[in-house]
């Protein structure tokens, strides 16, 4: 209690009233539909013509070989594709894992070559049916992956 | 000279403000996490609890528009870490810093890319069968889209100053009203500029709530000789300056569904075709309100609880502002009364 008495109290409880007020009044005088008319007014006039700039770079980047944002952009889009199939890929094992969890025991007691060749054909068939899959596994075996 | 010897303690206060700025900046988030999941810029963290309680883990979905740090500012200031010591098993999606490349990510990509995708992961990480949300601010209303699409198993959802109805939107009224009635837009300069600045976006919230923003600083002054007070404050000022861009996508969705059409409450809001209504919200519910709130008032957000078809439904209101500072190592009471019946507790 008495701190309340202290300059500093007074201080705070003063000035956070007076900014309070001050807001109100900053609120209050913008709040017209006149100055955000006034500001998509000014928004859509100069959309178009920084657009006409950027497209200007982009024209000069072929000629002068810079890369531009939108380069920078396209690619960081490949690499977010690249991550969501992973992401798919990812999803596939652990849902093969969690269906079929004679994988988990044949960690356990077979060899590592044995547990590769296990898992290929589960893949296979969960991911190719019928015919593809033999077809796909012949084309695995074959490039010894 | 004569003054400042008849009140040291005064002038000790005044120097202890001024030398402040001299100190060295308390560390930010210190609860020990693991990444989980990643994807673009965001991350889903782990937080293990010290001894799991609960069967049931939480996952925290928070706004675009700032850090999600604010869970987590600093031991004995930090939500999180009240929740690890209370046994819950917590996540954190961080949707990171977007950048120009991400413009064209919206509200659908948030939500089904992210956030559903998120949750799936939480599921599997953690071996649980059910999933608590905890939504704030805009990643309530995230929180709360998704549920009502959701087709994993959300056992309770809980959304603080999440804004639902966009009805009557606080302060600059004319300028909604301007936009309902077609008379301004934004999308032209939003598609060429793809991203609206972190800058931007503080000028904005600043200009919504505190155009002048000077009153921390009595705050601060007043108490400037107790160190753990001046710890927090720091940490908390850190976060109100530190904004993120967010996605030229994202204004124009919010702006054309939420703040135009109401969709939301509305219940004609869709999500990449996807109908999300409310109605189809049936988890147990307990939503957090402030009343001094100037973003965020109760009007925009107790319209939900008429909205869903939830039995088990709570409205909590604090008589605090729309950002939240923890300010202890336990759980809030409206936490603890409610969470832990609703979390399949171990061993029960």
């Amino acid at each position: 209690m008495a701190k309340k008495r202290d300059a500093y109290y007074e201080l705070k409880k003063h000035g956070t009233n007076a900014e309070r007020r001050i807001n109100k009044k900053i609120q209050d005088s913008l709040n017209k539909k006149e100055i955000i008319e006034l500001a998509s007014l000014y928004s859509n006039q100069i959309a178009p013509q920084i657009k006409k700039n950027q497209d200007n770079i982009e024209m000069l980047s072929v000629a002068l070989n810079f890369p531009t944002k939108r380069d920078i952009a396209n690619i960081a889009k490949m690499t977010v594709q690249l991550e969501e199939k992973l992401d798919k890929l990812d999803e596939t094992l652990a849902s093969l894992f969690q269906n079929n969890p004679q994988i988990n025991m044949a960690n356990n007691t077979t060899s590592a070559e044995e547990r590769r060749k296990r898992l290929k054909k589960i893949l296979l068939t969960s991911l190719f049916s019928g015919d593809n899959a033999n077809e796909m596994g012949n084309l695995i075996g074959k490039a010894k992956i | 000279m004569e003054k400042r010897k008849s009140n040291p303690k005064k002038a000790s206060r005044l120097q202890s403000f001024l030398d402040i700025k001299n100190q060295e900046m308390p560390q930010i988030g210190m609860t020990p996490r693991v990444a989980v999941w990643k994807k673009n810029k965001a991350t889903l963290w782990h937080y293990p609890a010290k001894k799991k309680r609960y069967n049931v883990p939480i996952l925290i979905i928070y706004s675009l528009i700032n850090r999600p740090y604010i869970f987590d500012l600093g031991p004995g200031n930090s939500l999180i870490e009240a929740f690890g010591k209370e046994g819950y098993d917590i996540y954190l999606l961080d949707f990171g810093i977007p950048g120009y490349e991400d413009g064209n990510i919206s509200l659908d990509e948030y939500i089904l890319d992210y956030i559903q995708k998120g949750v799936q992961r939480v599921l599997r990480h953690s071996g649980a069968t059910e999933i608590t949300l905890l939504g704030s601010c805009i990643g309530g209303t995230l929180a709360a889209i998704y549920t009502a699409i959701a087709e994993e198993p959300i056992k309770n959802l809980i959304l603080t100053v999440a804004p639902i109805d966009f009805e009557s939107v606080p302060q600059f009224d004319q300028w909604t009203e301007a936009l309902r009635e077609g008379r301004v837009s934004f999308d032209e300069i939003l598609d060429v500029l793809q991203i609206l600045p972190a800058k931007a976006v503080k000028s904005g919230l600043r200009l919504m709530t505190s155009p002048v923003y000077v009153s921390p600083l009595f705050s601060l002054l007043y108490r400037a000789d107790d160190q753990e007070y001046v710890k927090r404050w720091r940490r908390f000022n850190a976060w109100t300056k530190d904004h993120i861009p967010l996605t030229a996508g994202t204004v124009k969705q919010m702006t054309h569904d939420l703040i135009i059409g109401n969709k939301l409450i509305k219940g004609t809001l869709k999500i990449r075709e996807k109908k999300a209504k409310l109605n189809k919200i049936k988890a147990n519910l307990l939503v957090i309100a402030s009343q001094n709130d100037r973003l965020v008032p109760n009007t925009m957000i107790s319209p939900i609880m008429g909205a869903v078809s939830s039995h088990d439904k709570t409205l909590h209101l604090l008589e605090s502002g729309h950002a939240q500072m923890h300010s202890d190592d336990t759980l809030p009471t409206y936490y603890k009364e409610w969470l832990p019946e609703r979390s399949g507790p171990i061993g029960q």
